[in-house]
């Protein structure tokens, strides 16, 4: 970005990574801004008892729904935007950070469907079905997102584990917010670990510390990558550079004529 | 131009990306076998008491296997267009694939929501309260609409925004087709979101805006079916280039290339 000196063409060829990066981050930053929104409206909504047989306006749950599929969406993006530069790394380690993405999200949704439902359910109205019935239904689906958001987000553990890895073995980002996320894993599947066995729970010192790392590092990972991009001089984006350069000589036009060619003899 | 005139070696390539499209095409043809479903999950989506009727539920396990066949040939779509597509763009194949997995998995689990009133009504019967049965059937049938909000509508438009914006720039298929999806993809996405927040009735009228992309994915696999990709497009040139510069190399494994021709014949 700094060498405005140079002719667009070689510029462009500079960093053929920045879009990649900048995709990336802008993807992980909508994932803030899509899941917190999502976790203040549905926390105002759905801790009332008996929700699912009120009436009035169910918008804000719906609004939340939205939000919900755009965190999921963006979350397997940031991942499918990475994937091209990752797999220069460690190729099985960036398909696996798709898969764990693609992963959470699928668990995401699941807790999704079960928000939405309770959303058409109380627009039905009660006919034909007691309302104890359908109050017990709408706990059951209340439990249901709430223990799918628990699993779903602690997938990120995993997420940090090869994401982490991957950045800090290729140095396309600094180290320290690598580390960060290697911590975080290891802070966050311990509570996950101590949640399912009913060990802790959220709102306790425990949760705070098992998740705060991991908060901490997929923000600055997300600002970084959309303000900074990756450093110039990790052996991936030096790589890419050199080969963007090198097809940069035209050796196409020499081909193609064997290739119409080959065309014809293939009709 | 010597190279050409051995047609055996240089119609390899050329042979299995018309053979990536033919299943591709094959795949998309066969994503259009849950229509009957509209007809097979009619009563026990609009009949809250059929949890605890004696009706047949014959039609929703038909249904369940169709949209699970759905679910699976809607994946393979993508993988099988993967070794082609991620020549234009390597990110946008792979997301291609993501979209789809999710799209079959959140079929499946609008599956799994109806034909778990297949078991409930069948078991029903035994002690179960059934004012208790109707609210959780109509439950199950309220999550099977929303998974098929997001999974066969929602989904559908980023499939079409990914794999339209492929085919557009490659040439792969005439630019009518991908063309179609594009358009297709914001009408449908704005009849999705209006679904999604009540202001539309779901298989009502606001089913019209999901008429191009059904037009896209159907014109797409007859095409890719009977037709294949098109010869001049830049990836088919460059691929037929590739195996005949392989072919230049005269101490490059004679006898593979050769078996490999006659695999493919």
């Amino acid at each position: 970005m700094t060498d405005t000196a140079r002719a667009p063409l070689k510029r462009a060829a500079m960093d053929p990574t920045r879009k990649t990066a900048l995709v990336a981050g802008i993807l992980y930053l909508v994932t803030y801004a899509s899941s917190i929104p999502a976790a203040l409206l549905l926390g105002a909504t759905l801790d009332t008892p008996n929700y699912i047989l009120g009436a009035g306006a169910d918008g804000p749950i719906r609004l939340a729904a939205l939000f919900d599929i755009v965190n999921g969406l963006a979350a397997f993006g940031t991942a499918v935007a990475l994937y091209s530069v990752l797999k220069r790394q460690h190729e099985g380690f960036a398909i696996g950070f798709v898969a764990s993405r693609l992963f959470e999200a699928a668990i995401l949704f699941v807790g999704i469907l079960s928000v939405v439902t309770i959303a058409n359910l109380r627009d039905a109205g009660v006919a034909g079905a007691d309302p104890a019935s359908v109050g017990a239904v709408g706990t059951g689906l209340v439990a249901l997102y709430k223990t799918s958001f628990v699993l779903g987000t602690g997938i990120p553990a995993l997420n940090a584990a090869l994401l982490g890895w991957l950045l800090y073995r290729s140095g396309l980002v600094p180290r320290a917010i690598s580390v960060i996320g290697l911590i975080g894993a290891a802070t966050f599947t311990s509570w996950i670990v101590g949640y399912v066995m009913g060990v802790t729970g959220p709102g306790t010192p425990w949760h705070g510390i098992g998740v705060a790392p991991i908060f901490v590092w997929e923000l600055a990972l997300g600002l970084w990558m959309t303000f900074k991009g990756f450093s110039r001089s990790a052996p991936i984006v030096v790589a890419a550079t050199a080969e963007a350069e090198s097809t940069g000589v035209p050796a196409t036009p020499a081909v193609a004529p064997t290739a119409v060619a080959a065309k014809a003899g293939a009709a | 131009m010597t190279t050409a005139t051995s047609p055996s070696t240089n119609r390899a390539p050329v042979d299995s990306m018309r053979k990536t499209a033919l299943v591709a095409g094959i795949f998309y043809l066969i994503t259009f076998i849950s229509i009957p479903t509209l007809a097979l999950y009619g009563p026990v989506k609009t009949d809250p008491g059929f949890i605890v009727s004696g009706a047949s539920t014959t039609p929703i396990l038909v249904g369940g296997v169709l949209e699970m066949i759905v679910a699976l040939a809607g994946i393979g779509t993508a993988v099988a267009l993967f070794s082609v597509l991620k020549r234009q763009h390597e990110g946008f194949a792979i997301g291609l694939i993501t979209t789809r997995v999710f799209e079959g998995a959140v079929i499946v689990t609008g599956v799994s929501s109806i034909i778990s009133i297949v078991t409930l009504q069948q078991a029903g019967a035994a002690g179960t309260d059934a004012a208790a049965l109707v609210a959780v059937g109509r439950a199950q049938v309220a999550t099977f609409n929303w998974s098929f909000l997001l999974g066969q509508s929602l989904m559908p438009v980023l499939n079409a925004v990914l794999l339209g914006t492929l085919l557009y720039r490659s040439r792969l298929v005439p630019r009518i087709l991908p063309i179609v999806g594009l358009i297709g993809a914001p009408l449908l996405l704005a009849g999705t979101v209006a679904t999604l927040f009540g202001l539309a009735e779901q298989y009502g009228p606001v089913s019209v805006t999901a008429i191009p992309i059904a037009l896209w994915e159907l014109s797409l696999g007859l095409w890719l079916t009977f037709k294949g990709f098109n010869r001049s497009a830049p990836i088919m040139v460059a691929a037929a280039a590739e195996a005949a510069s392989r072919h230049d190399s005269p101490p490059a494994l004679p006898v593979v290339p050769a078996a490999t021709a006659a695999s493919v014949a």
